[in-house]
């Protein structure tokens, strides 16, 4: 939407020349270029947020003197008229692989990081690692929960080496409602849900949820409070709260055989 | 006298009226009230002083002002008499009666109060003949020593709000050419020339006629502290040099984001902004112009990051303080993303003399590059440990030498590190260094904030990036992958060096690890994070190169890497030491020579303080130094079979 209203400009990217629009994310036009930029906490569904590090480019403005071109990453980086890109030089490739082996220290369980580092050529870290560990903090989950549903659940707490992110006060969350985005945008899997019955749970925040069971056959159709949630955000027939998608199908069959649409 | 002032001549008025109201009586007693000397006990010295004058009768001749900070912290509390100048040091309520019958009863100088110069003992009677003041270029702290901080007429009378006045008669393209002329740079760290920053938040555009400007004194520097003290001392500096920014850049608000951590700078402050607006030089139609703007404070939680500007727009919005990209300038899309325009608070107290002074005057002060002066807070192993505010391009010897009077306790140089955390620390070798903005960037450190922290030869370089680097790890927001987990793993592998368990790859692996800090963060604070770091690596490499390789800390620090021992040919057997030792690892008796039990020792050194005698060394390697030898009276025992 947003792109529709920008003016198409020329960039030149590793030589080749790509038109976007001006002051759009450059991280995605390399993406729709077919460019294979490693990244872990961009997800268009949500605004650019810079903490990964790995897509890491080198740039260089229009008017700018050679010696001036620089390393940044390309989600947060606009495109502009006559913006000069290079993706795979050996300045951005050298700080992708230290950037990867830090990540692989922090999460060296997560099998996206472990690819993304092999891929770089990094199979090893000479960094201490942290054991145990899935979560690289690139705020997706919150970031989807804040800006895309609105529920404001998850937080990041503390910073430097003893940043982590939650709910607030560690405990069980009054707003999350237990609708998984977060579990969904997780680039690393760091973000668990268990469903168990009528019961969710949201095993790294510590939260749970009821299901609504289906009125037919009593499978879950969602938890209560995201329920709650949809019936107050939009005005819909009731009956689709209450019903699963194997009724609904098989209701919606019925009616249509019975009014003989068919 | 008619508030608020609504013109030019009133204000004039204004200042005149308040120079008849203000007019000194015949001795004045300037007494430092700023927080370092309020620490070492500037209130009770201005209580009894004040009863000492009511007592004697002497209330219509001798007026007590209690002013901003003077700088020479190291000599608190301290006076200054006027109009002699005579400058009395480290006070205490019992001076007073001297003082008060030798100075003002007699006209003659209590003696033992007075500066000694180090090393020669010869006094110095003035405070204008002192080296740390003679040596310093006061322009921006011109009257921190002379008004009350507090009273708004004393500043109107010492030609306060006079550039704003002049300034709203100014055409704000005039001013803003004028302000480009002068070269004035960023103070609080960048550099980055404010008129230019000027310039582009006045022509960005600005949908509903809304720009901000900020005044940045969330101070964070360990050690420093002159934006506090300008605003303790002097807070309507301040306050003018933003309404003229304001009628400069077309602003409508201003906000000041200052630490909570500052009590008597936001007390101030806040009675500074109350009286400017009762004197109709903050609000609406200020003296009588088009110009509406007001301050308001924000006191900031004490995160070291909220010093950068983004982190601080968002905390003013009340988000968590975490940077973003700049790549758009806060001077286009900043505060609530209007055009904003951030400056320090050293920088803003120099938009006034530059207005009322001129450019020219501005740049025939310091270099060619970097114009005006700079306050340092010169603290660490210096003998004048204080705020000074010096012209650009001074030698870090003359700062150091000069005006610092040189190292404590006749100790060596070893370096100085500038621009506070993110600083770099620099050798001898660079002491003709110029203190500039580039030269400073040049050599791998930073100009910041105007930290200085001075260390002598029993400082270990390695311990020093450790613990740099250690403190902003804790202070960084975390948001980024390489300042969050490359900082971490920096300050592990400095454990280990320190330790002694260091290995060669490690070295190799900090300076990749700097450099993916520096060059792939996503702020200022990752940026330069590794300063301290890459610079003691750069400069003091032996230091690293011994501590790995051969086990060894020169300077006597690394606990893993030194040894305590007892001199059996020099112990007396007096005792202390082992009556001192915390973990009773010394042993001995009357009469027998003391002996240190390794694996009991924790190295913390009470030892060697405490031996009066010269009798305890600690060593590293073929490095080694004995404890000072300050009595005589007793003779060695022989150490027992």
């Amino acid at each position: 939407m947003e792109a529709m209203k920008k003016k198409p400009v020329l960039i030149t990217v590793d030589g080749r020349q790509i038109e976007a629009p001006e002051e759009t994310n450059l991280l995605s036009h390399l993406l729709d270029a077919g460019l294979d930029i490693p990244n872990l906490c961009y997800h268009e569904a949500v605004r650019p947020y810079g903490a990964c590090r790995l897509c890491l480019v080198e740039v260089n403005q229009k008017g700018w003197k050679p010696e001036w071109r620089k390393l940044t990453t390309s989600c947060n980086f606009p495109v502009l008229d006559g913006l000069t890109v290079y993706t795979d030089s050996d300045k951005v490739l050298r700080h992708r692989r230290l950037v990867a082996e830090l990540l692989l220290a922090r999460a060296p369980e997560a099998g996206v990081v472990r690819d993304i580092a092999a891929k770089l050529g990094v199979e090893d870290t000479r960094v201490r690692m942290q054991k145990g560990e899935m979560c690289i903090l690139c705020g997706l989950c919150a970031r989807v929960c804040a800006e895309v549903i609105g529920a404001n659940a998850l937080t990041f707490r503390g910073r430097g080496g003893r940043k982590d992110i939650g709910t607030a006060f560690v405990e069980a969350s009054e707003s999350c409602i237990g609708c998984g985005a977060c579990e969904a945008v997780c680039p690393t899997g760091a973000v668990r849900i268990e469903d168990r019955g009528l019961k969710r749970t949201l095993v790294r925040w510590s939260t749970e949820h009821e299901f609504v069971p289906c009125r037919v056959c009593g499978k879950p159709v969602g938890t209560r409070r995201q329920i709650e949630m949809l019936r107050e955000k939009i005005r819909i027939e009731e009956d689709i709260f209450v019903t699963c998608p194997d009724c609904k199908r098989q209701r919606y069959a019925e009616q249509i055989v019975a009014e003989g649409h068919m | 006298m008619q508030l608020p002032i609504r013109t030019h001549d009133q204000l004039l008025d204004a200042a005149s009226e308040a120079r008849k109201r203000k007019a000194p009586p015949e001795h004045v007693i300037y007494l430092c009230a700023g927080t370092g000397c309020r620490a070492s006990g500037a209130m009770d010295l201005a209580g009894a002083m004040k009863a000492e004058i009511e007592a004697k009768g002497l209330g219509n001749r001798v007026l007590v002002k209690l002013t901003g900070c003077h700088g020479f912290c190291e000599k608190g509390p301290l006076v200054v008499h006027h109009p002699s100048g005579v400058f009395y040091q480290t006070l205490k309520p019992g001076d007073v009666k001297d003082i008060l019958e030798t100075t003002i009863d007699r006209g003659d100088v209590v003696e033992r109060l007075l500066y000694r110069r180090p090393g020669t003992g010869e006094i110095v009677r003035l405070e204008k003949d002192i080296p740390f003041y003679a040596n310093q270029k006061r322009i921006v702290f011109d009257l921190n020593g002379r008004i009350d901080p507090f009273d708004i007429d004393d500043y109107l009378a010492h030609g306060g709000y006079v550039a704003l006045a002049k300034a709203l008669a100014t055409e704000p393209g005039k001013l803003l050419e004028e302000v480009k002329k002068a070269n004035l740079r960023g103070r609080g760290g960048g550099g980055f020339p404010a008129g230019r920053k000027w310039e582009e938040c006045r022509s960005a555009p600005a949908p509903e006629g809304i720009r901000y400007v900020i005044c940045n004194a969330d101070e964070g520097d360990p050690g420093a502290f002159m934006d506090r003290s300008v605003i303790e001392g002097n807070p309507h500096r301040v306050i003018e040099g933003m309404v003229i920014g304001a009628w400069t850049i077309g602003a409508t608000d201003g906000y000041v984001y200052i630490r909570h951590e500052y009590p008597l700078a936001v007390e101030t402050l806040a009675k500074a902004i109350e009286e400017a607006r009762r004197y109709g030089l903050l609000g609406s139609d200020i003296l009588g112009s088009s110009l509406s703007f007001d301050i308001r404070i924000n006191r900031g939680g004490g995160a070291f990051v909220c010093g950068e500007s983004t982190a601080l727009m968002a905390s003013i919005e009340g988000e968590v303080g975490e940077p973003r990209a700049k790549h758009i300038h806060t001077a286009v899309q900043g505060l609530y993303n209007r055009p904003t325009n951030l400056n320090n608070v050293e920088t803003w107290a120099n938009v006034p003399l530059i207005v009322e002074r001129g450019a020219g005057w501005f740049t025939s002060i310091g270099t060619k590059g970097s114009s005006g002066t700079k306050i340092f807070s010169l603290v660490g192993k210096v003998a004048n440990t204080g705020l000074v505010e010096v012209p650009m391009g001074i030698s870090l010897r003359s700062l150091i030498y000069d005006v610092g009077g040189g190292i404590l306790g006749g100790k060596e140089f070893k370096a100085v590190q500038t621009g506070g955390p993110s600083g770099g620390a620099l050798p001898s070798s660079l002491l003709d260094l110029p203190v500039d903005f580039d030269s400073l960037t040049r050599a791998g450190s930073m100009m910041g904030s105007g930290g200085a922290i001075v260390m002598d030869e029993a400082t270990c370089m390695v311990d020093v990036a450790r613990y740099f680097t250690k403190f902003l790890e804790d202070e960084s927001c975390g948001k980024c992958v390489t300042c969050r987990e490359g900082l971490r793993q920096m300050g592990w592998i400095l454990d280990d060096v320190c330790a002694g368990k260091g290995t060669r790859g490690q070295l190799e692996l900090l300076g990749d690890l700097g450099e993916v800090v520096k060059e792939a963060s996503l702020c200022a604070l990752g940026g330069t994070a590794a300063n301290p770091l890459l610079s003691t690596i750069k400069y003091f490499g032996e230091e690293y190169e011994e501590h790995i390789g051969e086990k060894v800390c020169r300077a006597l620090v690394c606990k893993e890497l030194i040894r305590y021992e007892i001199l059996e040919d020099r112990c007396t057997a007096c005792g202390i030491c082992r009556k001192d030792c915390p973990t009773q690892a010394i042993a001995g008796a009357k009469k027998t020579v003391h002996v240190l039990d390794q694996a009991k020792c924790i190295k913390c050194g009470v030892c060697y303080d405490s031996c009066k005698y010269g009798s305890v060394s600690v060593a590293s390697g073929s490095y080694r130094r004995v404890s000072e030898q300050i009595k005589f009276k007793l003779r060695p025992v022989k150490a027992s079979a």
